[in-house]
């Protein structure tokens, strides 16, 4: 599984360096307002998760890689594994940026900045997982074509109740009434619960298909 | 012998095309030439090989092994290279063989580089910017790299030039001759075959019309060329795929003794078919 999941990265190096570059300069930008930051951190996360799950089908690389020794169900959890490590180092470059910046202000003498705080990180986190499942899912249950247009719906309906229900400041309302290693602990559980599912769905639907 | 590689009755079905019921197995230090015309079934053979569609039935086996409940240990050992190489157009040359190599632990680097510059490879060039033949070439030097057991190699010479092409086959010969590996080459450029397999597999509409050793092939097949007066109902129906015009008929036959027989004393001429004799004669009728 190493293997794939290097081979994802060195495939998609070239593409992911150009997005990381692109939405880093945004983000970098949109440092002053917590939403942003919070919306732009999903987005280059999200962005790197959809480069690496989308490169085999855009080349048609699908046969090469079927043909090496590897079983469907590898290639399936490497993607899983890649994309949410992937997901992971940009939210954690992310955060260093956040943390960095307010550093910089609350050294300057001003205020640390309310939204730099483990809540948004966490909110980010959950968006994010939530994310790789979904499309994932959709695109091993159904193609490329088909499976890309029903991620886009899933989210549409999903992200508006899930963005109202998870947001920072819910979540910083838990963490003082639960405390903050219960509720990151349940958070880090429901999002790899929720890919493990998508997961095994994806194993099963890439199992029958040919190339 | 051992067979690397058996199939028996493998069928499988797809909208407006079957594989049925087909039989063959390839011993080890041997080259098996797989043809047939077009849709014939060769590459759904190649791919049922390797695990990316899934037989309906018949058992397939490789190394001894279940091609499908196996397949990593059996992907291990196996070099392939497929009719449209595809891989990442961003990546050069050099960075596809790093790419590939953890996948194989008997990874040959220096092999590898051998045939790159053997093949006037660039390695910084990227996939993207090389061209077809290239790119075939590629495939094969990937697939020659990690002292494969069983080359399996669909359409490889198709998009090469005739001077690599015959160095192509030279190399499959050498590579069989050095690894004792055998290698299973589905073309229907039958010239590059006559020249090279030991043994010819003969698809045709999804069934195995034969599978037997070139020399067998060539001496049980017979072309057979008449003039028109001779050519009546009853031969019509003895010969395969006759064609008859003004100068007289040809057609082929799988007996070339009964053919003498037939035809003694008679003005009919009967050659040695090549494989593409055989493959055009025995076409389907439209």
């Amino acid at each position: 599984m190493l293997s794939l999941i290097v081979k994802d990265l060195r495939a998609g190096a070239l593409y992911l360096g150009l997005k990381v570059l692109v939405l880093g300069l945004l983000l970098a930008s949109a440092l002053v307002s917590g939403k942003a930051f919070l919306v732009l951190s999903c987005v280059l996360a999200a962005a790197a998760v959809a480069v690496v799950a989308l490169l085999d089908w855009s080349v048609g690389a699908d046969r090469f890689v079927h043909s090496l020794p590897v079983s469907r169900a590898g290639v399936v959890r490497a993607r899983y594994a890649t994309s949410l490590l992937l997901a992971s180092a940009c939210l954690i470059l992310a955060s260093a940026m956040a943390v960095i910046f307010a550093a910089i202000v609350a050294g300057r003498g001003g205020v640390w900045p309310p939204w730099v705080m483990g809540e948004t990180a966490l909110a980010a986190l959950l968006y994010v997982g939530v994310f790789v499942a979904v499309l994932l899912g959709c695109l091993f249950q159904f193609g490329v074509g088909a499976g890309g247009v029903a991620a886009v719906i899933v989210m549409a309906v999903l992200a508006p109740v899930g963005v109202r229900l998870v947001r920072p400041a819910v979540l910083a309302d838990l963490m003082r009434e639960v405390g903050v290693i219960p509720v990151v602990t349940a958070a880090i559980v429901a999002a790899g619960l929720l890919n493990w599912v998508s997961m095994r769905i994806s194993v099963r639907a890439h199992a029958s298909r040919e190339f | 012998m051992t067979s690397v590689l058996e199939l028996r009755g493998v069928g499988k079905r797809y909208d407006g095309f079957a594989l049925d019921d087909v039989s063959f197995a390839l011993p080890a230090g041997v080259i098996m030439g797989l043809i047939g015309p077009n849709g014939a079934g060769k590459s759904t053979i190649v791919r049922l090989i390797l695990n990316l569609a899934s037989r309906d039935s018949g058992d397939l086996r490789v190394f001894g092994l279940d091609a499908a409940r196996d397949e990593v240990a059996i992907k291990t050992r196996i070099g392939f290279v497929h009719e449209v190489p595809v891989f990442y157009p961003h990546l050069t040359v050099a960075g596809l063989g790093a790419m590939a190599a953890p996948f194989y632990p008997k990874w040959d680097r220096s092999r590898f580089e051998q045939l790159l510059k053997a093949f006037d490879l660039p390695p910084r060039r990227r996939f993207g910017r090389l061209s077809r033949g290239m790119r075939t070439k590629l495939a094969i030097a990937l697939a020659l790299s990690h002292h494969a057991e069983l080359l399996v190699l669909d359409e490889p010479t198709s998009g090469l030039d005739p001077v690599f092409r015959r160095e192509l086959i030279e190399r499959l010969m050498q590579y069989v001759a050095d690894e004792g590996a055998a290698v299973l080459l589905s073309t229907h450029l039958t010239a590059d075959l006559e020249r090279a397999a030991d043994c010819i597999t003969f698809v045709q509409n999804g069934r195995l019309v034969f599978a037997s050793t070139r020399d067998e092939v060539m001496d049980r097949w017979a072309l057979i060329k008449g003039p028109l007066e001779l050519l009546d109902a009853g031969l019509r129906a003895w010969l395969k795929g006759v064609e008859a015009g003004p100068l007289g008929f040809v057609g082929v036959s799988d007996d070339v003794a009964a053919a003498r027989r037939r035809f003694a004393g008679q003005p009919v001429v009967i050659e040695r078919p090549t494989l593409e004799d055989i493959i055009c004669y025995t076409r389907p009728p439209c």
